[in-house]
């Protein structure tokens, strides 16, 4: 166990016991290596489940909404509960939007902020290991010790294997807490910023398309992007609306593209890049070039980023005189 | 009971045209559809029994599960009665007579026909959910099927006048002397003379016996909910009291797993099922 | 039946010759570690894989397919055309899913013709495992990593060779087409068969199974569902990579009255799988409908088959997203059998 794991169960344990909160959502170890599942807990007894790691890669903004809404065919009084959770830089971006958004309600929402240099992506220490499956893996310090399931042993180093969002982090503390625990991160090493996105701008439309066409011909439509997603929290899904029937269900190419862009659409200005859907795509889709690029063009064209402070209108829900123009004089 | 579709494609719906439309309410959101088979050898082979669903296509819209309406005895066309609730239901609505859309049927499983044979039989229906309880009715009193049972009791109401489903057949139903018919509306307007109550209370007053007796009920919801004490305090036993559940959709025929309570699929376990059927599956609908 | 060996270095030239009338599907290197693809050049075939990312189940039951195309009111079917198809290096506990699937999609004697079209056609080479994968348990659940059901041959990675076992006429047949290029297997290779069977199944370790099927029907309202629905995120990922799942959605596609009417994977994890038109929504939590999903293949399938609808492929587990573990939860619904 290390420091800022020790800490936050002690900082928990004090907001339940003192009933600063009702329940508190984290992470917490399961049987796969490198990996850990969200947990809930809301007795002091439990602080115990929860983990602080390298492996932490879930934005646990996604769980929060349902928490404040009225259980199911309860009658009478409810109060919605006070719900602590822990953040990373991307995470807290998500519950500000979400706040924003009217998801969440900011008084009743205990960030315990966390700094972060980076979460290990599995799927990476998968193609590491090739065709052989991951046994087990220990972090240790700016490594991961792995062992396949032909029982040979690799150490890797975590920046060879950090998660391609985390690359490109430049937000490695919470924008919005209560509390910090832990040291302060180390600063973001300098990336040009949107560098894939530039390259990739410069292939020709031919080379382009052919990559979307790889990429999105390997989706599944199981939709585990948008409900790893924190900004996805629509009842009804475009996607699934027959009245009209916006696209169809299967994975024919046209039907996956009008999906993706869909909803990378919809995620314009809103995006934090914290790499939950390309976690949660089980073909591994590299679906951020498409949100990357959205981002790209929203912080040329007004100089934003999205969900930064509450305070901050947010790019494209709100109207500056002094905003370009030019998408509709030199489209 | 013969299926058309086990020897081909059960998929593939069968063309029938739409013959007459008759508008059932005031507020002309449900409509009754009379079709009939493109193909004569259709017609001459297709046999259901009254509880069974079909499931109806409008090509491009989808397809919707409806009750069978007509009863085995009307020969040469269906009936279904269909209330418009959303895009396939709308569709249909928006129709005309001479159109053609297609039908899978028959499908689930009917009434206890058999068990209800030399029984008293208690038929309790609300709102537009009477659809295959008509055919029930129909089929124990025609064709010279009506010595077959004993008494037969319909308890039928709707939420008002205009709401009441097939009025020229109740009119029949309450001139005959082989049938005991109550119609009753929640609430009547200026015009109305005929009672007035909740299905649930009108089945308490008139109280049927439930000695050699089966109780077939049909429904919304909260009306069932109601209900079903009574049918227990009449001294109704769980086997013989007899339910058409509804449930989401899709083939109709127990492979594309979505209508399941429990392992029971409603499509071919069901519709139709026990009192005591149901009480051994999960609360799950 | 005929048992034969195979030099590893002839197996693209086994799988070139048989593929020469057939469709081959076989696992390939993918970014996932190797997946089912329909493979044209042999020499991408990959068999040193554990599971596959996802399974084959596409071989018999694709992610969509057209069920019929219409125009205006006039259907038309669509010709249920299949090539003979070989699914080659298939796992044991893959080709009993086929076994698992034959039994719904001819249910109640109603045959389903775009599924029994595709499986008539397709010769299934199963690749017995020498070791588990990342979260397998097939021998809990009546499986075996040796297993033969649901397969016409059954094949051994013994190093250097592959021996190959035909199971049925057809796969006796389909050996009996390379037989130019293969050896009839001698009792030393036999011998390595059973010892590589016995190392295979020593190595899974049994995990807790609930059994006793009305204690599953009691455990309905048990809390650990709300506690795992607050986990799961009502995707259809673990839907889609199970080998046993079948559950679909049909829906019409159409352009100016011109369409096609399709049927395409679903999952009982999705929030609107089970919504009314009526507004009515039976499973409107996701509590209710992650119970529906393993309650479906642990106890109303036992009730309708005799047989809980999992292989043990435990790919559920390595993909889900919210990190859920399917053995976790056996464990518990089994232990609160033995308290109940």
């Amino acid at each position: 166990m290390n420091q800022v794991e020790e800490t936050l169960r002690q900082e928990v344990a004090k907001l339940l016991e003192d009933g600063t909160i009702d329940v508190f959502v984290g992470h917490e170890a399961v049987s796969l290596p490198l990996r850990t599942s969200p947990c809930f807990v809301r007795s002091p007894k439990e602080v115990d489940r929860l983990v602080w790691d390298r492996i932490c890669t879930r934005n646990l903004a996604t769980y929060l909404p349902q928490l404040f809404k009225r259980p199911v065919g309860l009658k009478g009084e409810w109060t919605p509960p006070k719900v602590g959770v822990v953040a990373k830089g991307c995470d807290s971006r998500s519950i500000v939007g979400l706040i924003k958004e009217k998801q969440i309600p900011r008084d009743r929402l205990f960030i315990i902020g966390v700094g972060c240099e980076g979460m290990i992506d599995r799927h990476s220490v998968g193609r590491v290991l090739g065709v052989v499956g991951l046994a087990d893996a220990k972090v240790d310090g700016n490594s991961v010790q792995v062992i396949g399931t032909d029982g040979r042993e690799k150490r890797i180093d975590i920046a060879d294997v950090l998660a391609a969002s985390c690359r490109e982090c430049q937000h490695r503390e919470a924008v919005l807490s209560n509390l910090t625990v832990g040291e302060a991160p180390s600063s973001a090493p300098e990336v040009s910023h949107y560098a894939n996105v530039a390259g990739f701008e410069l292939k020709s439309s031919q080379e382009r398309w052919e990559h979307w066409v790889e990429e999105l011909s390997r989706c599944i439509r199981c939709y585990a992007c948008r409900q790893a997603c924190p900004n996805c929290y629509c009842e009804e899904c475009f996607a699934e609306e027959t009245a009209p029937q916006w696209l169809g269900v299967t994975t024919d190419l046209s039907d996956v593209f009008v999906f993706h862009l869909g909803r990378a659409f919809h995620q314009a200005g809103r995006c934090v890049d914290c790499g939950a859907c390309v976690a949660a795509c089980p073909q591994g889709i590299d679906l951020r070039l498409l949100n990357q690029k959205i981002n790209k063009d929203v912080e040329e064209l007004f100089e934003a980023q999205a969900s930064l402070s509450l305070e901050e209108a947010e790019a494209l829900s709100s109207f500056r005189m002094e905003d370009d123009q030019s998408f509709m004089t030199e489209p | 009971m013969v299926n058309m579709n086990q020897t081909t494609n059960p998929y593939m719906p069968y063309p029938v045209r739409i013959d007459r439309i008759t508008i059932e309410n005031e507020a002309r959101d449900l409509k009754t559809f009379k079709v009939v088979f493109l193909d004569p050898e259709h017609t001459k082979a297709f046999h259901h029994m009254p509880g069974q669903f079909a499931e109806l296509s409008m090509f491009g819209k989808g397809e919707c599960p409806i009750g069978i309406a007509s009863s085995p005895t009307e020969e040469g066309f269906l009936l279904f009665t269909v209330k418009k609730t959303g895009v396939v239901t709308g569709e249909l609505h928006n129709l005309t007579e001479g159109r053609v859309i297609g039908v899978r049927a028959p499908l689930g499983k009917s009434y206890p026909i058999d068990r209800m044979k030399g029984k008293n039989v208690v038929i309790v229906g609300g709102g537009f959910a009477f659809t295959t309880l008509r055919a029930l009715t129909k089929y124990m009193i025609e064709a010279g099927n009506r010595a077959d049972y004993g008494e037969i009791t319909v308890i039928y109401g709707a939420r008002s006048p205009g709401e009441l489903l097939y009025k020229e057949e109740l009119k029949e139903w309450e001139a005959r002397d082989d049938l005991k018919t109550y119609i009753t509306v929640d609430k009547g307007d200026e015009n109305w003379k005929g009672r007035e109550g909740f299905v649930p209370a009108v089945l308490e007053e008139v109280a049927p016996s439930s000695k050699d007796a089966l109780i077939a009920v049909c429904g919304p919801p909260i009306m069932i909910k109601f209900t079903l004490p009574v049918i227990k305090k009449l001294g109704f036993a769980p086997s013989d009291t007899i339910l058409s559940l509804e449930m989401r959709m899709k083939c109709g025929i127990g492979k594309c797993g979505r209508c399941n309570i429990g392992s029971k699929y409603v499509c071919k376990d069901g519709p139709v099922f026990t009192l005591e059927e149901l009480d051994v599956l999960p609360n799950e609908y | 039946m005929l048992e034969i060996t195979l030099d590893k270095s002839k197996v693209q030239e086994f799988l070139r010759l048989l593929g020469q009338n057939r469709r081959l599907f076989a696992p390939v290197k993918d970014r996932m570690g190797t997946t089912f693809s329909e493979v044209v050049d042999p020499s991408l075939v990959c068999l040193d894989g554990l599971n596959t990312n996802l399974s084959p189940k596409e071989v018999v039951f694709p992610q969509w397919e057209t069920l019929y195309t219409f125009e205006e009111d006039q259907a038309n079917e669509v010709k249920l055309v299949a090539q003979e198809t070989l699914l080659f290096g298939a796992r044991p506990c893959d080709a009993r899913a086929l076994e698992l699937l034959d039994r719904v999609f001819t249910w109640e004697r109603i045959d389903d013709p775009y599924y029994l079209h595709r499986r008539e056609k397709t010769c299934v080479v199963a690749l017995a495992c020498n070791t588990p994968g990342e979260a397998c348990f097939c021998s809990s659940v009546g499986g075996s990593p040796v297993g033969e059901v649901g397969a016409d041959v059954l094949a051994f990675d013994l190093g250097e060779q592959l021996y190959l076992r035909a199971l049925t006429e057809r796969g006796e047949a389909l050996l009996n087409e390379a037989s130019a290029l293969t050896e009839k297997a001698t009792e030393e290779d036999k011998r390595a068969v059973q010892q590589a069977a016995a190392e295979a199944e020593k190595q899974l370790q049994p995990i807790p199974i609930p059994k006793d099927l009305a204690a599953l029907k009691e455990s309905f309202d048990a809390e650990i569902w709300e506690n795992l629905g607050q986990k799961c995120l009502g995707c259809g990922t673990c839907a889609y990579v199970c080998p046993t799942c079948h559950c679909f959605d049909i829906t019409d596609e159409t352009k100016k009255g011109v369409g096609r009417r399709v049927r395409s994977w679903d999952s009982c994890a999705f929030s609107l799988f089970t919504l009314h038109g009526s507004g009515h929504n039976p499973r409107i939590t996701q509590a209710a409908r992650y119970r529906q999903r393993v309650l479906h293949k642990f106890l109303y399938c036992p009730e309708n088959f005799g047989e809980a609808f999992c292989v043990g492929c435990g790919r559920c587990i390595t993909n889900c997203p919210a990190g859920l573990d399917l053995r976790a939860v056996l464990e518990r619904l089994a232990s609160l059998a033995k308290v109940g």
